[in-house]
């Protein structure tokens, strides 16, 4: 159902060629020794949902606070809505939303006061600011709760009231580093709604995330960055192609094992000759992850 | 589930000019060739009015709203113990440290007030440029806004001066109750404003250096805590050991107050101190912008 929809759409659109509305081209940062970006190259197309995967540390936060201005890149070259980060730092602020990984709304001030703050930061007209912060309350669905102050808000209102704040002066392209980070499932669906609604009123998302099957039921394309480098870029249906339409699972002495093959009668083939018990399925988005970057966690490995 | 659309990840950019979302989302087919990339804008419409300064300011005074009762205690309290124990208390036996006779009191009075533009001031900023940074990363916030680093620096140092202001006009207030015979002058009133404006950007500065909590403490003690007792305030620069007569002109206080105690006492600035506090005010300033800018 879902890889049908996804080629129905690809149908429709495989006429028009879409702009570039981001583009990192080989860049690198580093900090003293330590190379947290390591000549990373890739671009994001207008109206497209672009997922950024990595392991605890692989570069993706350091690659979002490159392209929305907040961390100078150490060589390289990057483009945010035709504008070149360096030098225009002013003019790329001003078309770009970002709802960081941590809540960093003004705790003191009420929600309505917090959207009120940044407008007046984006010079939001006064005419428009009133309608404007009404209309995204409504959006995020708090409005009943705009006059209260933020730090009796829930995990996942705040999240929603930093998506709105993001929204206050109609940017062409919005950052979310890790948007659903520590919220419930239903809390998590209704941020995925706002940002499908978001990129179907012409949006450009970048996100980071550490939730596969965010990226997968999201993104219109991945990248999957490690060690500072990016080591697969694709859609996610090509991703999990290049591995292995299917998957045959079981469990060893090692661990759980994981084989791929590109069809059903091969993958039962192989289960079939298998002494132990298996499990056939579709190769998803979490197989070429962990395929890809190892199945060692960071953190142990760090040790 | 909601319609998904693909883009197709392989083909050239196309050059799109428009503003906003809604006039740039759908343009249809521009030849293939070198990648172009799209400009677009944010808002239709930019107000140029207020200033880029102005939302620091109007957060300040949305805290003042909510806790104005608090920091009316606050700034109280230090200077009416200043004015108690140093002025009434000890105050007939520091008599004898005053240079030319002067009233132990009449050197206090201004040295109290310099001394809440300061605390006030330097302390309102520091703190909460601390804990924006390194604690809620609220100033991600604010350095994401199109906002130069020359009009944060500014809103910041504003902020910190209309805090030492309003401190500052307290501790008058009290010193009318204490003492109803004191008699004030517009030039008073425009030295407390300079050098509220040094002790703001002196608050920039040290609240954009600061890296912890430990920091923080250092710079209490080896800093705030000195230029608080050895800087003219409470006992005249004259009275303090030689090297230190010296030294204590390092600090902006030393300047300020002498000012505060100049324009008192005679109703005229003494320009060579205010040169040397405006001097204080534009390099601190100018050292917080560059931090800023550093980041």
């Amino acid at each position: 159902m879902e890889e049908s929809s996804k080629n129905a759409g690809a149908g429709t659109c495989s006429q028009k060629q879409p702009a570039v509305m981001m583009e990192l081209k080989n860049v690198y940062k580093n900090y003293g020794r330590i190379t947290a970006v390591a000549g990373v190259s890739f671009q994001v197309m207008q109206g497209e949902i672009f997922g950024l995967l990595g392991p605890n540390g692989a570069g993706k936060t350091t690659t979002i606070r490159m392209l929305n201005t907040l961390t100078r890149p150490t060589t390289g070259e990057l483009y945010v809505a035709g504008y070149q980060v360096a030098g225009n730092q002013v003019e790329v602020k001003r078309r770009i939303g970002v709802v960081p990984q941590q809540n960093n709304l003004e705790k003191e001030l009420t929600g309505r006061e917090n959207l009120i703050l940044h407008a007046l930061l984006h010079k939001v007209p006064r005419s428009e600011r009133e309608k404007t912060i009404k209309e995204l309350l409504d959006y995020v669905g708090l409005s009943s709760r705009a006059d209260e102050r933020v730090q009796n808000y829930s995990g996942g209102m705040a999240r929603r009231l930093l998506i709105a704040r993001a929204l206050v002066h109609h940017p062409p392209v919005l950052f979310l580093d890790e948007p659903t980070i520590g919220l419930d499932p239903q809390t998590r669906r209704k941020i995925w709604d706002l940002i499908q609604l978001m990129n179907r009123d012409g949006m450009t998302v970048l996100l980071t995330t550490h939730y596969i099957e965010e990226a997968d039921s999201l993104c219109h394309r991945v990248g999957i960055i490690d060690h500072g480098r990016l080591i697969a870029l694709g859609t996610p249906a090509e991703l999990k192609e290049s591995l292995g339409k299917y998957c045959v699972e079981f469990l060893n002495k090692q661990g759980t094992e994981r084989c791929f093959f590109h069809s059903r009668s091969e993958a039962r083939d192989y289960a079939q000759e298998k002494d132990c018990d298996t499990v056939v399925r579709r190769t998803n988005l979490e197989d070429v992850f962990v395929e890809l970057t190892g199945r060692e966690a960071r953190e142990l490995a760090a040790k | 589930m909601a319609e998904r659309r693909e883009v197709n990840s392989s083909s050239p950019g196309r050059f799109v000019e428009g503003m906003g979302v809604s006039a740039t989302s759908g343009g249809d087919g521009v030849a293939p060739g070198p990648l172009h990339y799209t400009q677009t804008g944010g808002l239709a419409k930019v107000a140029f009015f207020p200033p880029s300064w102005y939302p620091i300011i109007w957060e300040e005074m949305i805290y003042w709203r909510s806790k104005f009762w608090l920091y009316l205690a606050t700034y109280m309290l230090s200077p009416l113990i200043f004015l108690l124990s140093f002025g009434f208390g000890a105050g007939q036996r520091l008599q004898m440290l005053m240079p030319g006779g002067m009233s132990y009191l009449d050197f206090l009075v201004p040295g109290v007030v310099a001394l809440a533009l300061f605390n006030s001031g330097v302390t309102s900023v520091m703190v909460r440029m601390f804990y924006k940074r390194l604690h809620f990363k609220s100033f991600d916030a604010y350095r994401l806004a199109p906002v130069g680093e020359l009009s944060l620096c500014l809103g910041y140092a504003l902020t910190g001066a209309i805090r030492g202001l309003l401190a500052g006009l307290i501790v008058l207030v009290l010193v009318f109750l204490l003492m109803p015979t004191l008699s004030l002058n517009c030039a008073f009133f425009l030295a407390m404003l300079l050098a509220s404006l040094c002790f703001g950007a002196l608050g920039v500065l040290i609240g954009l250096w600061l890296r912890s909590f430990d920091d923080q403490s250092l710079v209490n003690e080896f800093i705030l805590v000195p230029m608080t007792f050895l800087s003219g305030t409470l006992i005249p620069v004259e009275r303090l050991p030689v090297f230190l007569q010296h030294l204590v002109w390092l600090s902006p206080l030393t300047p300020a107050t002498q000012l505060l105690r100049s324009t008192l006492t005679t109703a005229w600035a003494d320009t060579g101190q205010a040169v040397l506090v405006g001097g204080w005010a534009l390099a601190l300033f100018l050292l917080g912008y560059w931090r800023l800018k550093k980041m």
